[in-house]
């Protein structure tokens, strides 16, 4: 169904409750198809199959693609959400299978559920013709499929959907096994390349090369067709992913409706313009009016706990008017059981859900069709989630609204104050080092184990490659012999490398109210912030108190049990300095290079009102710490540094705060690692002074905080270009702002205030005098208004909000109240 | 990822700006493959094939094995019973393969490896009978680079062979094999048949005995106490450890393990083919290698 959206959005601006919501409307223009044709037609079959999908032609793209692939050229197709990028594979394989059917196709996913739905996705086209339904023999293979089925596709699949986990563990390191296979290998598909970006994509990069060594061993040499959603540099990613330049399709064929994008921000509640109404709340009012108006839509959560709370609100509201279009509505997010995300993305590919609640989970490339609505509830952090996400909308050539709701912290306000920001910059690069030396080593070992490495393997690993095999044959982990390096230890190298940074472990949730069923899961990082003893844990929007948590069993008790409130933890984080393996004077302070425990707990929570978000109890807990082990580089800047700040009346700590904010965007250009896998932390608890930290995020660390050490200069001008340069006044997102640094966390960012951007001319000051410069002098020292200085966010899972334990501060009181009553009277 | 002396060793190749040079930049030879085995071992000599050198020992068991002649008379009598049982129908199931196996076109064999899976495989022992005598033939890579080689040999013996006998082979030796000839791209296409004296053993034994491991049958049926063999899960190190230092006292102990498990097989395949009223059959001397 077209909705008419020009008429929804009047409806909603002309109606009584509405406070001037809407700060900014981007019209995205409709675009028409584009068609490509081939110069060889594909076989008979294959049109057919198409035909009876009604697939009459191909686009631009898909046309391009497939001319590509079969030139045997390494392939990166980087176009929109429901672009058909799959047939830009699908395709040439089935077309090959006629031609060879001793031809195998390797598919990898970075999540075992889009392998899953991708056998869907080629079963149905190839069961759309005879010839193809017989010739397609394909399966998931990974963690999940039992022993008999492995063997059996072992000896029988020619098309195998895995992931890179299985493949560097479960595939690779037995090869033999796979010998048929591997030797007819033609394709090797990697879709989604955008999510191997960092520590993982680095990971990547190494299990591919792996892969490619081991193809020649046995004859083959596959084309690699890569697929990305939009990023900065998609080619330049996939070809260092796969270690092999590649030809790039981004020309997008497809056609696409108008999209209308519009920013909501939350109107104030209070004279003093601090509070603004609830953004869970707008959030589930604009799903609630685009549903009752029959809009197919999803909105995006930016945690978990909010995918449950915008379900339940919407569900509780569509209940009074109407329970058919209730039954209508279903969150999704990590941790539900695999069979009932499964129904749920079935579901909205049939229509039968009219709307869906999701975290970011729904942002990846399950086949769950096109909506008509898109709701972002907070900004994702990136400029390509929020594309991604916005991508959910629009089918075929039918008008589309998509809005982006802020929650009243700095970044979301940010983009309500300045949308070009949003819609002028660029996605974000995807950076990956495959030949970082820590990870190098890992693979290395592995790859000797897999097969003797040889000089030339050199070319495909890199130069660090020889170095790294002295140190391993001196350490007896490989042995020379001729012109070879032999595996000669009974250790298993494999095994001691993870490909990514979040581990799987996941603790699973039983219902003691039915039989200790497992209703859900959580990762096991999760778990202390999500299931803690008296906490709530919302599962499709019922609430269920938590019983036990048993963390030798991994094991969540839990109870269905009717309450009005959720819960929030409250967590604690700190760094400690460990051993220092290098130290210097810098500008008077100390740069050192060390061992770091990075620790957070959590040690309470709070029980929060449904709607009203009122604060309604608070119990300490006594849960053990979780640690990361890793390396550091901190800096404690001299007394005369910081009192220069001082001295012109900011704070000196806000402009540590503000340098960190830069540093942890601009060491990874150094590092060559993602966003993500670096964290930074001020604290003034170690060493009695407002310190710098800069550590890894990964156990051990990887050599980013030490390259950030060694370079330290480097990165402290870096910083200072990226500030100076920024034509920002006072402070933005894209220089002193707030880093996007946070791995998911669990909290309601409804109910935090986010924290405070720091000043830049704080950080001006400082970075002026450690760098050897003439004296920065603040251009105004008149301080904003109102401003507070800048909590710490606790590193490196923030809670929603500090902790304020049992007192309510009578300003919050006061919020609260006027909160609660003007939701009693302003509506949509 | 990496950890403990690694890491460090990494973290100071960072600290060096001089860019990395390939090969052995300190001048350092490369290990060779081939030590001479010969002087500890006389009876091998250097076997050469299309994917090179592997060190065999090839000697009949009279050589080494004090009771081989008894042992011998034993083992084709075992042949003989197992084609009469069978022409009257009383030949038990599972050791069906045997009804009309000729001990000339058998072959026992065992393999020992550097571990489970993936690792690779080190020494094939075999047991065939040839003219008037038990010969034992044990093809031993002297370095992971002979693997193919051993390999190869096997390859080119396998179409003489009508009826393979193991200890466990269907689950372990064989497909390991299979494996590591696809490793090396060797072609293989079996046509023998293959006696696994596991699950005989088992229906036969698993009442009465702990265990149906190879040892705890040996001591069972053979009365025979190994003492200083070599524990089987010490072997993948001490394989590593011959190879990097090439020293043949090293590796002893494991031809000797394989060919008193070879003993043992023989024993038992006898043993399996007589009636069960007829055990514990005779204690056999320790052997004499």
């Amino acid at each position: 169904m077209a909705a008419d959206f020009s008429k929804f959005l009047e409806d909603i601006v002309s109606s009584q409750g509405y406070a001037g919501q809407i700060v900014h409307t981007e019209e995205i223009p409709a675009r028409e198809a584009a068609y490509g044709e081939l110069a060889e037609p594909l076989p008979g079959p294959i049109r057919e199959a198409l035909s009876s999908l009604d697939i009459r032609r191909l686009y631009s793209h898909q046309a391009e693609a497939i001319e590509s692939i079969r030139a045997g050229k390494h392939t990166a197709v980087v176009t929109g959400t429901a672009s058909g990028k799959t047939l830009c594979y699908n395709l040439p394989v089935l077309e090959r299978l006629l031609a060879n059917p001793e031809a195998k196709a390797l598919y990898l996913f970075p999540t075992k559920a889009l392998a899953q739905d991708q056998v869907r996705g080629l079963r149905r086209l190839a069961d759309s013709h005879p010839e193809l339904a017989d010739l397609v023999r394909c399966g998931t293979y990974d963690g999940d499929t039992p022993s008999p089925t492995r063997r059996k596709l072992r000896r029988e699949a020619n098309v195998i959907m895995s992931n890179p986990d299985m493949l560097h563990q479960g595939i690779l390191p037995y090869h033999s096994g796979w010998g048929g296979f591997l030797a007819d290998l033609d394709f090797v598909v990697v879709d989604e390349i955008h999510t191997y970006r960092g520590i993982f994509g680095s990971n990547v990069a190494n299990v591919l090369r792996r892969l490619s060594r081991i193809c020649r061993h046995y004859g083959s040499s596959p084309t690699y067709v890569c697929c990305s959603a939009t990023i900065a540099n998609p080619a330049e990613l996939a070809e260092r992913l796969i270690g092999m330049p590649v030809q790039l399709v981004d020309q997008d064929g497809s056609p696409r409706g108008p999209k209308r994008f519009i920013l909501w921000n939350p109107p104030y509640i209070d004279t003093g313009k601090m509070e603004r109404r609830s953004s869970n709340e707008e959030g589930h009012r604009l799903l609630v009016s685009l549903l009752r108006k029959k809009v197919q839509s999803i909105a995006f959560a930016r945690t978990r706990i909010v995918a449950e709370l915008l379900f339940k609100y919407t569900a509780e509201a569509l209940e009074k008017v109407s329970p058919s279009l209730a039954e209508a509505v279903r969150p999704y997010r990590a941790g539900y059981l695999p069979e009932e995300r499964r129904e749920i993305e079935r579901q909205l590919f049939s229509g039968e859900l009219l709307g869906v609640t999701s975290t970011n989970a729904l942002e990846l490339g399950i086949d769950v069709g096109t909506l008509d609505a898109s709701l972002i509830v907070g900004y994702p952090g990136t400029i390509a989630s929020t594309w991604q996400q916005a991508g959910r909308a629009g089918r075929g050539t039918d008008e589309a609204l998509v809005a982006l709701i802020a929650y009243n912290d700095p970044l979301d306000q940010y983009l309500m104050l300045r949308p070009e920001y949003l819609f002028g910059r660029s996605p974000e690069h995807a950076v990956i080092d495959p030949e970082n030396p820590y990870l190098l080593a890992g693979h290395v070992r592995c790859a000797a184990f897999e097969l003797p490495l040889r000089e030339e393997d050199g070319e495909c690993f890199g130069e660090q490659v020889m170095p790294i095999l002295e140190i391993l044959d001196d350490l007896g982990q490989v042995n020379r012999i001729d012109d070879a390096w032999y595996w000669s230890s009974t250790d298993y190298p494999a095994a001691e490398v993870a490909l990514r940074t979040q581990s799987d472990d996941t603790y699973t949730i039983m219902d003691t109210s039915d039989g200790n069923r497992v209703i859900g899961m959580v990762d096991s990082i999760s778990a202390p912030e999500t299931v803690y003893p008296g906490g709530v844990y919302l599962h499709e929007g019922e609430t269920h108190l938590v019983r036990d948590l048993d963390l030798e069993a991994r094991a969540a008790y839990v109870e269905r049990q009717h309450v009005d409130y959720y819960t929030q933890a409250v967590l604690d984080s700190s760094i400690r300095a460990g051993e220092r393996q290098a130290e210097q004077d810098y500008a008077g302070g100390q740069l050192c290079f060390g061992e770091a425990t990075v620790t957070w707990r959590t040690t309470a929570f709070k029980k929060i009102k449904f709607y009203t978000q009122e604060n309604v109890g608070y119990s300490r807990l006594e849960l053990p710490a979780q640690n990361l082990e890793t390396a550091s580089c901190w800096f404690a800047p001299s007394e005369e540094a910081l009192s220069l700040v001082s001295q012109h009346e900011m704070k000196p700590i806000e402009g540590l705060v503000g340098i960190r904010n830069v540093a942890v965007n601009m060491l990874p250009l150094l590092a060559m690692c993602d966003r993500l896998d670096v964290g930074g932390i001020v604290d003034s608890t170690n060493f009695g002074t407002p310190t710098l930290f800069l550590y890894d995020r990964y156990p051990g660390g990887l050599g980013f905080a030490e390259r950030g050490y060694k370079l330290f200069e480097s990165l402290m001008e870096e910083c200072l270009g990226a500030i100076a340069k920024c034509a920002c006044d006072q402070g933005c997102p894209s220089c002193v702002g707030l880093p996007v640094t946070q791995p998911p966390q669990q909290g309601d960012p409804d109910l935090g205030r986010g924290y405070p951007i720091p000043d830049k001319e704080a950080a001006l000051v400082l970075l002026h005098h450690l760098l050897g410069r003439e004296a920065y002098v603040p251009r105004k020292r008149r301080r904003r208004a109102g401003r507070a200085v800048p909590a710490e966010p606790p590193e490196p899972r923030p809670a929603a909000e500090e902790g304020k334990p049992k007192s309510v501060s009578v300003s919050e009181q006061v919020a609260q109240r006027l909160r609660s009553a003007r939701r009693r009277h302003v509506g949509l | 990822m990496v950890s403990g002396e690694l890491k460090r060793r990494i973290s100071r190749l960072q600290r060096e700006d001089s860019p990395p040079r390939p090969g052995r930049p300190d001048g350092r030879k490369p290990r060779r493959a081939s030590a001479d085995l010969t002087r500890h071992f006389p009876e091998g000599s250097i076997c050469r094939t299309d994917r090179g050198d592997a060190f065999v020992c090839e000697t009949p068991l009279g050589d080494i094995y004090s009771a081989s002649r008894r042992l011998r008379r034993r083992y084709l009598a075992a042949f003989k019973k197992a084609r009469r049982l069978a022409r009257r129908d009383e030949l038990p199931a599972f050791l069906e393969p045997l009804a009309g196996a000729d001990a000339e076109t058998t072959a026992l064999i065992d393999t020992e490896t550097a571990g489970l899976h993936g690792r690779p495989l080190f020494m094939i022992g075999m047991v065939r009978h040839v003219g008037e005598e038990l010969i034992l033939t044990q093809s031993f890579a002297r370095s992971y680079a002979e693997e193919a080689a051993i390999l190869d040999r096997f390859a080119a013996e396998l179409p003489e062979v009508e009826l393979l006998i193991s200890f466990n082979g269907k689950a372990f030796d064989w497909p390991f094999v299979r494996d590591r000839m696809v490793y090396h791209r060797l072609a293989c296409k079996p046509a023998f048949d293959h006696l696994d004296l596991l699950h005989p053993s088992r229906r036969r034994w698993r009442s009465e005995l702990p265990n149906c491991k190879l040892q705890t049958l040996e001591r069972y049926l053979c009365g025979r106490w190994r003492s200083g063999d070599i524990p089987g899960e010490e072997i993948p190190q001490r394989y590593h450890d011959f190879v990097r230092e090439q020293d043949a006292r090293l590796i002893a102990p494991i031809f000797h393990h394989n060919r008193l498990d070879l003993i043992t097989m023989m024993e038992l395949l006898i043993a399996l083919v007589s009636p069960a009223d007829a055990e514990p059959a005779t204690r056999a001397r320790a052997p004499s290698s």
